[in-house]
């Protein structure tokens, strides 16, 4: 066991980690933080992305003592005032269906909008390539995001 | 078409603020406090193998690890359809990824080590990968004991054999048919399995509390399902079961019904006060849930040169993998449909469920009309090209249409196929020329129908429960599962429109089987419509107490109230604007203090009552009694009433013989046919039912109906129980006079669908006219079923002078029914006297029988009265 701290969702967090612990294991175990999902435990899928000092990872590829001292943020982080501009472009342009990618494909994004407001398709695509959806076919998604590049939303 | 608020316009989802935030929660989400148990399964290495031996002895040592469980503790069958399966392998395993044991720990680390350390001692037997191989002869049998298995009574499992369900729909007459085709075109399509891959791995939690009461957390499209094969299989009554279904993500077909879920619950069952959880790996996911069956179709279809298709021979060969609970189903539903949405009058179909050494089968998106219409639009797009006919519009040209029969026999509903076909052949521009601008990109167009039909029981029922919020806002308690389809929204678009409230003042909360009401499952593309019938139905029940209570306090007509703007209001009073929050939970106050009313909670259920499963099993005909009403062959109104005319003047003859009285009678074609009901309004009051559509049986006596021999139908009337025992006998099966059900007449018109599984193969042995000489020969009443040429032809009918005779100015000589009643005293000439002109024996008439003078006929016509 290790103690480890970082930052989740902006609140400085202690905890005590097994050396072979993985991120989304201890996020979702031992800190209540539910949004992360796991769909394949292998970085396929990336429904358990969260943003790592802004940076869009697979909290499944990353072991939880990799996190310590560093800021992490997941969609319960970017709910906590109110919903994004992203988020709610998410819900007009009905880009989720059955929800489970919604979380990482949201957090991706944001991490794309953030470094660069308005990306064009290829760089929505390029951005969400590792982010599988079953229900949508992805068209409603890239809407949403393209949306929001243009700044209609 | 009405206008309507909240229906098909589009709505925030219900379910898109808990999704987008993050608070969506699933089943994996849910917390359990430190009582939670992880389970991990010991899988079948090999395909197909007895189990000699296992040894858990070795994982019981691991730390952290509870307890393991093998089939010893829990020789449970289960099935939804057909109960082949056991919850854990018992002495065999017949599929790679079977569970054959469950290591339960403390951690999913601890389960995982001691699953590996499990031994399993195995003999191995040929195992069978590939549905023809497993067809053949000396093909090694999966299931000996087949016909063991309790199943339901439209699946017809072969005995011996690998066949678990051989569904066969037969129509007209496909030898003539092909005769007349001028094409014939015979292929075979190949598709193979599929995983539904959804982005969520199935998870269940069970928990059997101190109490005795079993509560399962599961990810499904099947909450009430699995609640009911979970009491079945371990004995419990349905109240002490819970199922609580949370947020799917992602169904597919292969969250519904019961596959893993099961182990969860029975491993609960010996774990009390702790929860348990098994959450498959995305490699479980492939190996040991539900998977598309693979298919082989085999494919001959005649078509005449102009384009209709006269016959078609449709055999599907599914693999339907190692347990068949649900997937022969799917091949049931292919058996009836494999016609696809086409009206071919000669149609034969076996739609085969054989057994392989591969996981079981189930639904997938399509429930097996992707797999089938991909043979069969393929085949019809290449038949027009050899006929060289548009593709669109030889689809057009044999497209089912309203009335048309389906393969089954059932008449088609009004569908708008034709419209549709039209409208996307104009959609895509089909038939202009598409030129690709890119030349690395060849640009192509493509158009296939798609049909998706019977595939439930008769009876899948959806219920709901509708309750109103003090503020006026809703919730709508319903048990189907959003799956991401957007059920929930949809039920509450409904709910909107007819209560006057916002969708988005309406929650619509996933199911829990102990408060949510029934719901079959969601499945079968059938929830808006279901499901959707019973919120309907559950939102008039709300609006109907609404306006009912305005009306006792305010005395307003009722249908002169109605809902707008989540108010009441009045069509002849603008005035009266009535808020729903101000009473629909604390009653309106009246003059004198007191409160009328009480807090609106409405329900609504919906099942179908309009279909059946019981068709013939070598044919699948006759499956809908409740047929739509039909005209009987002749005008019995009018034949009747006639007859019954004749014979009053007759009456009224011989009393005015014996009184020398007059008198007037009055005979209307309505009660004439009430006078013919027989004995159906005795039998509705003995009953306490109404008498339904019996086809073409007799409701009190049986075998009396129509049957089909080899070649066609006859009819045979067996109407006591001497004439039974006779036809036993005549028929030459024992099995029939001695068996218990069959005994009385009572008992064989109770068990008549049985009778009928019994006889129709034993008919199907021999020709209508060789049945009818054997029953003759025994005296058992029986008649051919002649067409109006045989009947015009027949020696018997000729014999009586029923063919006779007359001149007719226009048609010259024709033949008409002679007259039935046979009188010993007057002769019959085998010729009529020709039919008259109108008024061509008028004045006969007038200066005969009725002795009227030149003069008097003159006046008569004078004055206009002749």
């Amino acid at each position: 066991m290790k103690e480890i701290c970082f930052n989740l969702n902006f609140e400085l967090r202690h905890l005590m980690v097994e050396p072979n612990e993985i991120l989304l294991d201890v996020l979702r175990d031992k800190l209540g933080v539910k949004s992360p999902k796991c769909g394949c435990e292998r970085g396929d899928c990336g429904a358990c992305t969260v943003l790592l000092d802004g940076k869009a990872v697979r909290s499944c590829l990353i072991l939880a003592v990799e996190a310590d001292k560093r800021d992490i943020i997941t969609v319960e982080g970017i709910s906590q005032e109110k919903l994004s501009t992203l988020q709610n472009a998410f819900i007009e342009y009905n880009s989720f269906q059955c929800g489970y990618c919604a979380p990482g494909i949201i957090l991706a994004v944001t991490e794309l909008l953030e470094k660069n407001p308005h990306p064009n398709l290829a760089e929505i695509k390029e951005c969400i390539a590792g982010h599988l959806c079953r229900c949508t076919g992805y068209t409603s998604i890239f809407d949403a995001i393209m949306a929001v590049s243009k700044g209609e939303k | 078409m009405k206008e309507y608020k909240y229906i098909g316009k589009s709505v925030t989802r219900i379910d898109a603020l808990e999704k987008i935030s993050g608070a969506a929660i699933y089943g994996d989400d849910i917390d359990f406090g430190a009582n939670l148990l992880y389970a991990e399964l010991v899988s079948s290495t090999h395909a197909h193998a007895i189990i000699k031996s296992i040894d858990t002895s070795a994982a019981e040592k691991i730390p952290g690890v509870y307890k393991v469980f093998t089939g010893k503790d829990f020789p449970y069958k289960f099935g939804l359809y057909m109960k082949d399966r056991f919850v854990f392998a018992q002495d065999k395993v017949r599929f790679v990824g079977e569970q054959i044991a469950a290591v339960v720990a403390r951690s999913p680390q601890a389960a995982k080590r001691g699953a590996a350390l499990v031994k399993v001692e195995y003999e191995p037997l040929p195992a069978v990968l590939d549905q023809m191989e497993a067809l053949k002869s000396d093909a090694v049998i999966l299931h000996p004991d087949l016909g063991e298995y309790p199943h339901v009574p439209w699946f017809f499992p072969k005995e011996g054999t690998n066949v678990a369900h051989w569904r066969k729909t037969r129509k007209g007459n496909p030898d003539k048919g092909f005769e007349q085709a001028e094409l014939i075109l015979e292929d075979t399509y190949t598709v193979p399995r599929y995983a539904h891959c959804a982005l969520e791995t199935h998870v269940a939690i069970g928990k059997l509390d101190y109490s005795g009461r079993l509560t399962v957390w599961s990810s499904s499209q099947s909450p009430h399902i699995q609640r009911h094969l979970f009491a079945e299989a371990l004995g419990k009554s349905h109240k002490d079961v819970r199922v609580i279904a949370p947020h799917v993500g992602g169904g597919f077909g292969g969250k519904a019904g019961v596959t893993m879920e099961i182990i969860p619950a029975v491993l609960a069952t010996k774990l009390k006060g702790y929860a348990v959880k098994l959450r498959y790996s995305r490699e479980e996911e492939f190996i040991n849930t539900y998977q598309r069956l693979g298919v082989v179709a085999k494919i001959k279809m005649g078509i005449t040169k102009q384009g209709k298709i006269v016959a078609l021979d449709h055999k599907l060969y599914w693999d339907a993998g190692a347990y068949v609970e649900y997937g022969a189903n799917v091949v049931n539903a292919i058996g009836l449909s494999a016609i696809g949405p086409y009206n071919i009058e000669n149609v034969s179909i076996d739609s085969v469920c054989v057994y392989t050494n591969l996981p079981p089968g189930g639904a997938y998106r399509g429930f097996g009309y992707s797999e089938m219409l991909f043979g069969l639009e393929s085949h019809i797009t290449r038949a027009a090209k050899q006929l060289g006919i548009d593709e669109v519009e030889f689809r057009r040209k044999n497209a089912i249409k309203a009335g048309d029969l389906t393969a089954y026999g059932a008449k088609m509903n009004p569908n708008g196929l034709h419209e549709a076909i039209d409208k996307v052949a104009d959609a895509i521009k089909w038939g202009e020329p598409l030129v690709s601008k890119d030349p690395t990109k060849v640009l192509g167009r493509g158009f296939s129908l798609f049909w998706k039909a019977p595939a439930m029981p008769p009876n899948a029922s959806s219920s709901a429960f509708l309750k109103f919020n003090e503020d006026a806002s809703i919730n709508l308690i319903i048990s189907g599962m959003d799956i991401g389809q957007g059920y929930q929204t949809v039920m509450a678009q409904i709910a909107a429109e007819i209560l006057s409230v916002p969708p988005s003042r309406i929650r619509v909360e996933t199911p829990d089987t102990d408060r949510n009401p029934y719901e079959w499952q969601t499945v079968a593309s059938h929830i808006t419509w279901s499901s959707g019938n019973a919120v309907k139905k559950a939102a008039l029940d709300a609006k109907e107490q609404i306006l009912q209570l305005v009306h006792r306090v305010f005395y307003y007509p009722i249908d002169e109230l109605y809902l707008e703007d989540e108010a009441v209001k009045c069509h002849t009073d603008s005035t009266f604007i009535l808020p729903l929050k101000d009473f629909v939970v604390d009653g309106i106050m009246t003059e004198d203090g007191t409160f009328k009313g009480g807090p609106i909670n409405a329900r609504g259920m919906y099942m179908p009552e309009f279909s059946s499963t019981k068709g013939d099993p070598e044919t699948s005909q006759g499956g809908h009694p409740n047929c739509d009403p039909t005209r009987v062959g002749m005008s019995l109104g009018d034949i009747t009433a006639s007859l019954f005319t004749a014979i009053g003047i007759n009456a009224a003859l011989y009393h005015r013989t014996s009184t020398g009285m007059g008198q007037k009678i009055d005979v209307s074609m309505l009660d004439s046919q009430v006078a013919i009901l027989e004995n159906a309004l005795v039998r509705y009051q003995a009953e306490g039912c109404a008498p339904q559509p019996l086809g073409n049986r007799h409701p009190t006596i049986a075998p009396f109906q129509a049957y089909l021999a080899s070649d066609k139908f006859f009819v045979v009337a067996v109407g006591n129980d001497n004439l039974w025992q006779t036809f036993c006998k005549a028929i030459d099966s024992n099995a029939l006079l001695t068996d218990p059900r069959f005994t009385t007449n009572r008992l064989r018109t109770d068990n008549i669908e049985e009778l009928n599984r019994c006889l129709s193969p034993i008919f199907a042995t021999k020709s209508s006219s060789e049945w009818l000489r054997i029953l003759e020969v025994a005296g058992i009443p029986c008649a051919p079923i002649n067409n109006v040429e045989e009947v015009m032809n027949d020696i018997q009918i000729l014999a009586r002078n029923m063919i006779v005779e007359v001149e007719d100015n226009l048609a010259g000589s024709i033949k008409i029914a002679g007259n039935p009643i046979k009188m010993s005293s007057i002769p019959e000439s085998h010729l009529r006297d020709k039919v008259p002109e109108i008024g061509e024996h008028n004045l006969e008439v007038y200066s005969g029988m009725l002795a009227l003078s030149k003069d008097e006929i003159l006046e008569l016509k004078k004055t206009g009265v002749i």
